[in-house]
């Protein structure tokens, strides 16, 4: 007895999982972005106010991901005084602020794009810590 | 229970020891800050750290990020060229002797990324350099 199958909707699918790297790149965005701004918040509370250039130097930056990356943002602290808090001067301890904060939003922003990934039916792997 | 402590002790200690680096660096290697009067001389200081709790609910390993540098008074730069290396050989991929008190065997010692910069003071000129190392650990 011939069996017949018949699968509809490839096409369909074909058009669905050509788009899905353009939505998740645009979805990501928004969730890196926040990451990135919640950093930049962080850091400008822990700086000192003296005269407000320390504060003033935090910024975001929003880079072009190019195909292959979900989103980028570039977070920057350009105030001359900024490495020395961060790394210490001759006679002055070392105030890790800029890097431990970056750091730990940064893991963040992957574990939140991630999830974004895995919601979509799509299974992430490997290390991304 | 992981001694963070220890782990920063046996650092210093490996580092302090070395003579070597003494030779580069004779004022001694301290954390955060160094003696008033000190102008040759070793930072260890703590950048980031973090812990992961991967498996059996407990940790998996701990990891400190540690400033790594040497700091010297003037514009000559082959003394810290040469403690900078020299600071690179001792921790870079390197074996770190833990203390029994340290709760906690070597995972990972390695270079992450580079310092440099100089600094001016009331007309001094200070220069630092080093890198930041990390030092993962895992219990014992």
């Amino acid at each position: 007895m011939p069996n017949k199958l018949v699968l509809t909707g490839i096409d369909e699918l074909r058009v669905e999982l050509k788009s899905l790297p353009a939505t998740l790149q645009a979805e990501s965005d928004p969730i890196v972005r926040a990451r990135a701004t919640k950093a930049q918040a962080q850091i400008v509370a822990g700086y000192p106010e003296v005269t407000g250039r320390l504060r003033a130097g935090v910024k975001v930056l929003p880079q072009s991901p190019g195909q292959r990356r979900a989103a980028v943002y570039t977070l920057v602290s350009d105030a001359p005084y900024a490495r020395i808090l961060e790394f210490g001067s001759a006679r002055i301890a070392p105030r890790a602020l800029f890097l431990p904060i970056t750091e730990t939003e940064r893991r963040a922003a992957v574990v939140d794009v991630v999830s974004l990934v895995e919601s979509k039916g799509l299974d992430v792997r490997g290390g991304h810590d | 229970m992981i001694d963070p402590s220890e782990v920063e002790r046996a650092l210093i200690g490996k580092l302090a020891g070395d003579a070597l680096l003494a030779g580069f660096l004779p004022d001694g290697v301290y954390f955060d800050l160094a003696p008033q009067g000190s102008t040759r001389f070793a930072i260890v200081s703590l950048s980031t750290s973090r812990g992961l709790d991967e498996l059996d609910d407990g940790i998996t390993f701990r990891a400190f990020v540690y400033i790594v540098k040497g700091v010297t008074l003037g514009t000559s730069g082959s003394t810290l060229a040469g403690a900078d290396k020299r600071i690179q050989e001792l921790i870079d991929r390197q074996p770190l002797a833990l203390p029994a008190a340290a709760g906690a065997t070597l995972f990972v010692s390695r270079w992450v990324d580079r310092i440099r910069y100089t600094e001016t003071v009331a007309n001094e000129i200070w220069q630092h350099r080093g890198a930041r190392y990390e030092i993962s650990v895992t219990p014992a």
